[in-house]
């Protein structure tokens, strides 16, 4: 090759390096990441974070102002995204025409370790299982028109376990529609939890796009 | 007056900066940019590129759920500022490629953009140049450590800085910790060196040291010297007032004995100021650094006591301890050159002058180093990191460096903290200190510690002289009670010539020594006679000659003896002795009436033929045959007879042998390495020289027939007898230990010539005799000296039951 050649060759890489370092950095998903608690996952771009602040005064309200997290645990990280023009943090546990997805992870005691099973994760936010149903409306529980519509126990090979869970229920006179992962940690001292709603046209509409935020949902063992 | 931009103009000039039309005007400027290789036009590019990459791939690694493309892309947003560096990185490549291919603008860069730059801010001074790159390296700085620190805080580059005072004052106990394990472990060392760096160095106050220079004996002209750098000590404005300054240092060097340390306690004595004793072994360490620590240590101790009392004295004594770097001073040798005898024949060469001893001397030496299978003793005291076996390893150099460092300003406040504020570091105090180093081996300093400026002055202290000798005598006796008389205090020094401080002390308590034996209190004359002869013969081996080889070894000295009495005109006899010793069947020494520092051909002659006599005599008394015992003499008379036509040109000859030398540096007459030199027209002339003095002796012994049976008859008689008794024997006169009177008797004469008749018969074994022979004794026979006697123990007192 010669002088001239390598000129050549140069003044094309350098040109190439340029247009690179020009071009739209744009990029297909949203990775959220809890390194501290090893819990990956991944949302569509046009899904905006909701405001940790905001977050966290919903949280309080629902769980009644205690650092507490839906098991009981003490709650260690929690984020949540909303495909809505508008990110609220209201969207998360209400009915909603856009998708909401909500993940926390929160550390057990010893005694909830003890307590912990999978009918236990399904029914960790709203009644699943039959006896969890039947309790809360003896207990007069505002829920109904619960439908199931996928249960899947999963198990990995570092120890990671949990169930995921797609249920539908009727609130406030609109069906809606939950996909909820659940899973423990090797050590069962974490409860990670993924919760992706929306109601039941909005749920048809972006099921392809739900179903990849809920398989992305990744906790490594510990 | 110049103007400004004269001014600025021969500032220019100065600093090198000259105009850029002068630069252009060169024949060589180069039109474009000189290409770049492709490893340095990359390798940037590269670098970025792959740390770019680096930031990818740890991306996926820390989430598992990410695949490249979506890393790629959420690095382009990530790491955005490796991507402008990158960018800068290309545009500058594309600039360098550019000025490499187009004229124009790499002028236009070169001289127009950086040209213009450069002369803009060569407007401001170096000084001003230097704080201000200075300062902008500084705000470099703080803004890389606030945005490191925001980073790390999760906050503002600008808050960061804020809170980062309280952010280490959070972490202060932490750090605090750290350093204290860590100084506990680095205090261990730091102890165990401090330990170490101690000892070997003693300080003596004002009122410590009672010696005077009243103390110091015959060495007035060392000693007036030496009150001169006092005076300086005292007085230093005296000479730095007129533009001087005060010698730093002062050499003392010379045989042992002479009085060195003895002068530097004196001088301390007299200034009235601290004397700080540097021990030879302070500087022989184990570990690498503590000598340099040690010097350290000394010299800011030498400091304060110098502030403090106005000034201060250190001696190093024996200063060929602290080594050297390579070659020696090369003061010459002469000093010091220990036990070499040049001959293991009968006597040595005790009786010739002391010149031809000297020569006789660097021959033996030479001979010694020729046969010794060993390498030089100059290579064999080269031993690895002690350097000539001294302090070494960086001991010297710090002595060095202390030694020329005294002037420079110190302290950390000094120089550190008032240079911070701006302030010019204040001169240190003048510190007085006088260095004063004793040797006997200056050939084995250092050249650089006898620069000026260090030790400024370099004072031989030599053996006394005759007057020296005589006070010292007269001091030392002062302190004993004796009762001698001022001429033989007076004679004493006469023949004791190379006598020291030390030697004459040893003297006078051996004479004490002697009278205390003998029961007396007092020192007589010829206790000290007795005294002297113990340490110059040393103590007899008892050793008894059969009395034919008795009579052989006496006339073989009497031989010597008489023919020194007869030709040495400017030496006298001090002892001939036949009591062997160690390697030696007798001699015969004569000691210089007067110091001397020429000699002259007829008394180098003197010296051949007193080497002569012996075989001469011997020829001549046993009827041509002669003993082995004559081999020294005969060497040294060759050599003498050698150096006087080869060097000396007392012979026939102008030319030198002196520079004339073998294929391998060797110096066939000095060295004696030629064995056929002889053979030479050289060693013919010699030959014939030396004959004609032989002959010369055969006459001399021959008129001196009776007197050689004499004194040969008194060496027999008595084993030792001093140079009085054989002037005496001689002149027929009364000696101290021996009566010379009856030798001049016929009768006596006769005696002795039958004895000797008897002697030779038993010698060529005519008579059957198994060598037992009586030996005929004078009418009068005088007092034995006898060594043996001299050395037996000290009778106890009575009543003590021993």
């Amino acid at each position: 090759m010669g002088w001239r050649n390598i000129h050549r060759v140069t003044g094309a890489a350098i040109a190439a390096a340029v247009s690179l370092s020009a071009c739209s950095v744009a990029g297909h998903y949203t990775y959220v990441t809890d390194s501290g608690d090893n819990a990956y996952f991944k949302v569509p771009p046009t899904w905006k974070p909701v405001d940790q602040n905001r977050l966290a005064a919903v949280q309080a309200q629902l769980l009644g102002g205690s650092p507490a997290g839906p098991a009981g645990g003490t709650l260690t990280w929690s984020r949540a995204y909303d495909a809505a023009a508008r990110p609220s943090a209201g969207h998360i546990f209400a009915a909603t025409g856009q998708p909401v997805a909500y993940a926390s992870v929160q550390a057990m005691s010893v005694t909830q370790r003890a307590g912990l099973s999978f009918d236990s994760m399904r029914n960790l936010l709203l009644p699943v299982t039959p006896a969890a149903r039947q309790a809360a409306k003896k207990a007069g529980a505002p829920f109904s028109g619960f439908q199931s519509i996928g249960d899947q126990v999963i198990t990995t090979h570092d120890g990671v376990r949990g169930v995921t869970e797609l249920f539908g229920y009727v609130i406030g006179g609109v069906p809606e529609i939950f996909d909820q992962t659940v899973l423990t940690n090797s050590a069962t001292t974490k409860l990670y939890l993924l919760l992706v709603q929306c109601d039941q046209s909005c749920f048809v509409a972006h099921r392809a796009q739900i179903g990849t935020v809920v398989r992305s949902f990744t906790v490594r063992g510990s | 007056m110049p103007s400004r931009s004269e001014k600025r103009a021969a500032r220019r000039a100065r600093d090198g900066r000259e105009p850029q039309q002068d630069r252009q005007a060169g024949p060589a400027e180069q039109r474009t940019r000189k290409p770049l290789a492709l490893w340095d036009r990359l390798k940037f590019v590269a670098l970025l590129a792959l740390l770019w990459l680096v930031l990818v791939w740890s991306d996926m690694a820390n989430d598992p759920i990410i695949g490249f493309a979506d890393a790629v892309r959420q690095q382009l947003t990530a790491a955005r500022w490796v991507l402008i560096l990158l960018g800068a990185e290309l545009v500058r490549q594309l600039h360098f490629l550019v000025a490499e291919h187009w004229p124009g603008y790499y002028r236009l860069w070169s001289h127009g953009v950086f040209g213009r730059a450069d002369r803009a801010t060569h407007q401001m001074s170096d000084w001003t140049r230097f704080r201000l790159s200075r300062a902008l390296k500084w705000l470099l700085a703080i803004a890389i450590l606030a945005v490191l620190l925001g980073r790390a805080f999760h906050t503002s580059p600008g808050n960061a800085l804020a809170e980062a005072p309280a952010k280490f004052l959070h972490i202060l106990p932490l750090l605090l910790y750290v350093i204290a394990i860590i100084s506990l472990g680095i205090l261990q060392f730091v102890g165990i060196f401090w330990f170490m760096s101690k000892g070997g160095v003693d300080v003596y106050y004002p009122n410590d040291i009672t010696t005077r220079f009243s103390d110091v004996w015959g060495q007035d002209h060392v000693l007036e010297r030496v009150q001169e750098n006092m005076l300086f000590l005292d007085d230093p404005e005296s000479i730095e007032e007129k533009g001087g300054y005060v010698p730093g240092g002062i050499l003392l060097w010379g045989p042992p004995g002479t009085g060195k340390t003895l002068m530097a306690e004196a001088v301390a004595g007299e200034t009235g100021k601290p004397y700080v004793f540097v021990d030879p072994g302070a500087f022989i360490n184990m570990f690498f650094g503590v000598g340099i620590l040690k010097v350290k240590s000394l010299f800011r101790r030498l400091r304060r006591l110098a502030v403090r009392y106005g000034g201060v004295i250190v001696f190093f004594d024996e200063a060929d301890a602290l080594g050297n770097r390579g070659g020696g001073v090369g003061q010459g040798g002469g000093v010091g050159h220990g036990p070499v005898s040049p001959s293991d024949a009968c006597h040595g060469f005790s009786y010739l002058s002391p010149n031809a001893q000297s020569a006789l001397m660097a021959d033996a030496l030479k001979s010694k180093a020729a046969a010794d299978p060993r390498p030089p003793t100059r290579h064999r005291q080269m031993v690895p990191g002690m350097g000539m076996g001294g302090g070494g390893m960086g001991t010297l150099q710090a002595l060095l460096t202390e030694l020329s460092g005294l002037k420079k300003p110190r302290g950390f406040f000094n120089r550190i903290v008032r240079r911070t504020l701006g302030m010019r570091p204040k001169p240190p105090p003048k510190y007085r200190i006088l260095v004063m180093m004793a040797t006997n081996l200056p050939s084995a300093l250092d050249e650089a510690l006898l620069r000026p400026g260090r030790l400024d002055r370099v004072y031989r202290v030599g053996y006394p002289s005759k007057d020296g000798r005589r006070r010292t005598y007269e001091g030392y006796f002062s302190k004993v009670s004796n009762d001698l008389s001022a001429d033989q205090i007076e004679h004493l020094a006469t023949i004791t010539p190379y006598a020291t401080g030390a030697t004459i002390k040893d003297l006078v308590n051996e004479s004490l020594i002697v009278a205390l034996r003998d029961g007396r209190t007092t020192i007589t004359w010829t206790d000290v006679l007795r005294a002297k002869l113990l340490k110059s013969v040393g103590p007899s081996e008892g050793v008894e000659y059969i009395e034919r080889e008795r009579h052989a070894v006496a006339l073989h000295e009497a031989c010597h003896a008489v023919v020194s009495y007869l030709v040495q005109k400017r030496n006298v006899i001090d002892t001939a002795t036949i009591q062997k010793g160690a390697d030696y069947l007798g001699f015969v020494k004569p000691i210089p009436i007067e110091e001397q520092f020429t000699s002259w051909r007829d008394e180098y002659e003197a010296d051949a033929m007193v080497s002569l006599a012996s075989l001469v005599g011997e020829q001549m008394f046993f009827d041509g045959d002669s003993s082995s015992g004559v081999s020294g003499d005969l060497q040294n008379a060759t050599t003498i007879a050698l150096a006087m036509e080869g060097l000396w040109g007392m012979g026939g000859q102008y030319g030198s042998y002196g520079v004339t030398r073998a294929p391998q540096g060797a110096h066939p007459v000095v060295d004696g390495n030629d064995r056929n030199v002889l053979e030479t027209a050289l060693g013919r002339r010699a030959e014939a020289h030396l004959a004609s003095l032989a002959e010369r002796t055969r006459t001399l012994l021959a008129e001196h027939r009776a007197n050689v049976l004499s004194v040969s008859h008194a060496l027999e008689l008595h084993k030792t007898i001093s140079g009085q008794d054989v002037t005496a024997i001689i002149q027929g006169g009364q000696g101290p230990l021996v009566d010379g009177r009856p030798y001049k008797t016929p009768e006596f004469a006769a005696t002795l010539e039958s004895y000797h008749q008897q002697v030779l018969a038993a010698h060529h074994g005519g008579d059957g005799s198994d060598g037992s022979l009586p030996l005929p004794v004078p009418a009068a026979g005088p007092v034995e000296l006898d060594p043996v006697t001299a050395m037996k123990p000290l009778s106890t007192e009575p009543g003590t039951g021993q």
